[in-house]
């Protein structure tokens, strides 16, 4: 799906009205009016009618004030009582998605199918090409046989009309770990949350918008409006592009917020990048033959629950944010900390760093933008709390970024090292399998990059523009 | 006189869609882009309480909502059809 799509506007605009309301002190006065509000009765109805309409507003503001719709769907509650307890709240779980099960449309199987522009033509190459044999003509028309069918998609290749299509799931499809199956009792998507790995492809998958993340933008709201402690912002390296401005004008935006302090996460990205670079130097003269990144927390989570073999190849140095959160608290002790980036699997991450208390994603943070008013273009500028991070760090957020990063440090204390990096672009089936075949000692380079989502950060499924945009903001290597 | 397309880069714009639009030149023919004036604006002002019509672009003195690439260039190339029919 495109970016922009009334989904993830939808998402946007819900938060940003909560974030308003609580700052204006009326959240529990005013929340349960919201989805009467949004579909009100004389209009035409997204879904259904307008009352379906009206309950999937009371569950995406549900999620997006961070409860578990799947455990706490009582449907006697008001949005109100649970805004409540959602203010009363001091930590985060690690549950960090939650499925709106009534906004599940109950998709049918990924399947092929044969449409009606079938002519039932002699050449047959759709019977011809089928490794199953799984395709048989009656009546002059081709037919799938689903219990053979293995979805090998030739079949669609071939056919000169067209006539044959790809029906998927969405949310299925793009779960590169299949964690996410559909209950055969109740027909809705269910998370197996043993295999899942927060990529969060699910997420921005669906276009029925199923499947929330539980935000953390109510904890935050109440974090700058009733500050005990300096707040401090850490900015992922994937910002760039995502808002109008300048970084400048951005960081300048987030202390309008009530952010005090705002970091480069890039600094943290510094020192992972040559602590990955001591690592590696330290593993070739162990013998050990390849050395995996460990940057990426939804490929590193595949690792643990898919491809143990690779497990112990994964470097043992801390992620750029989680560097970044150690400097933060370091020199501010008593500071609440937030990372904000464009990941959803970070938000798992966070949850078990307890340097970390918060995570948001670029499109969580627009909610606040939107709902404090704050015209970014007419702001002045201010800098980064922390020194300045090199243009190799800036760049960790694409494919490729990373090892160059590694490259880099390591160029710089022992060049005789030979780095022959293997990128995984887009951890899929494939991918996961490549992991197994480096485990085994069959690949050979001496450095798998991984990132989850193709093309890097820049494509997480929490960024608001489309790589495509950002990335020409990008700086160059000198 | 060039046609001028003003693409709003108000944060609510921007980060509705708005963001997108900036890569319009791309889908654009290099003849059409020398009869177009294209550059981002400060916020129009129209995208109070979170009204669903945002990005929001300004070809000449005609502001349109509900703005996508693919309605831009259309309406672009309208534009510069009806200006040469003038």
């Amino acid at each position: 799906m495109n970016i922009t799509n009334k989904i993830n506007n939808l998402r946007k605009s819900l938060g940003a009205e909560i974030i308003s309301l609580y700052f204006a002190d009326k959240l529990e006065i005013e929340i349960d009016k919201t989805p009467i509000k949004r579909a009100p009765k004389n209009r035409s109805s997204l879904r259904c009618c307008t009352y379906k309409d009206r309950a999937m507003y009371r569950y995406r503001l549900l999620s997006l004030m961070g409860i578990d719709i799947e455990k706490e769907d009582d449907e006697y509650r008001s949005i109100s009582s649970f805004a409540k307890e959602a203010l009363q709240r001091n930590q985060i779980d690690h549950k960090i998605l939650t499925v709106i099960d009534i906004a599940c449309a109950s998709c049918q199987q990924n399947t092929y199918m044969v449409t009606d522009m079938c002519k039932g033509c002699v050449a047959r190459p759709c019977e011809e090409n089928c490794p199953k044999d799984a395709i048989q003509i009656i009546n002059n028309k081709s037919i799938i046989n689903q219990d053979l069918c293995i979805s090998c998609g030739k079949c669609e290749k071939v056919c000169p009309y067209n006539a044959i299509i790809y029906s998927p799931v969405p949310c299925e499809d793009k779960c590169p770990v299949n964690a996410i199956s559909r209950n055969p009792e109740t027909g809705k998507e269910e998370i197996d949350y043993d295999k899942c790995i927060y990529c969060g492809r699910c997420t921005r998958a669906c276009p029925f918008g199923t499947i929330m993340e539980r935000s953390q933008i109510l904890d935050i709201s109440k974090q700058l409006k009733h500050k005990k402690n300096p707040v401090i912002a850490m900015i992922a390296p994937s910002i760039i592009g995502q808002f109008p401005g300048t970084i400048g004008q951005i960081i300048y935006g987030l202390k309008e917020l009530g952010f005090d302090y705002v970091y480069e996460v890039a600094v943290g990205a510094d020192i992972t990048a040559q602590k990955e670079a001591e690592e590696f130097i330290e593993k070739q003269k162990e013998g050990q033959p390849i050395l995996g990144t460990s940057c990426c927390p939804a490929y590193v989570e595949s690792v643990k629950k898919h491809v143990k073999t690779f497990e112990k190849y994964i470097s043992h140095t801390k992620t750029p944010m989680a560097y970044t959160a150690e400097l933060a608290k370091k020199e501010h002790p008593e500071s609440t900390t937030l990372f904000i980036g464009p990941c959803i699997a970070k938000k798992y991450e966070g949850t078990n760093d307890q340097n970390v208390d918060y995570v948001l994603t670029f499109e969580e943070l627009s909610s606040f933008f939107l709902a404090l008013k704050i015209d970014l273009l007419k702001l002045e500028e201010a800098k980064y709390d922390t020194i300045d991070a090199t243009i190799e760090a800036q760049r960790f957020c694409i494919n490729g970024g990373v090892a160059a990063a590694v490259k880099y440090y390591l160029n710089k204390t022992t060049p005789d090292i030979e780095i022959n990096p293997y990128y995984i672009n887009g951890l899929d089936k494939k991918g996961l399998k490549q992991l197994e075949i480096a485990a085994n000692g069959k690949l050979p380079n001496n450095l798998v990059e991984c990132m989850s989502c193709e093309g890097g950060c820049l494509s997480g499924p929490g960024v608001i523009v489309s790589p495509a945009v950002s990335a020409r903001k990008l700086v160059k290597p000198t | 006189m060039k046609i001028t397309v003003q693409i709003c880069s108000g944060t609510a714009c921007y980060v509705m869609g708005g963001a997108e639009l900036l890569s319009i030149s791309e889908h654009l023919t290099p003849d059409e882009l020398e009869q177009v004036d294209i550059k981002g604006i400060m916020c129009l002002g129209l995208c109070e309480n979170y009204n669903p019509n945002t990005p929001y672009v300004k070809i000449d003195d005609e502001i349109i909502k509900n703005v996508t690439i693919e309605t831009l260039t259309e309406r672009i190339r309208l534009a510069i059809k009806a200006k040469a029919e003038k």
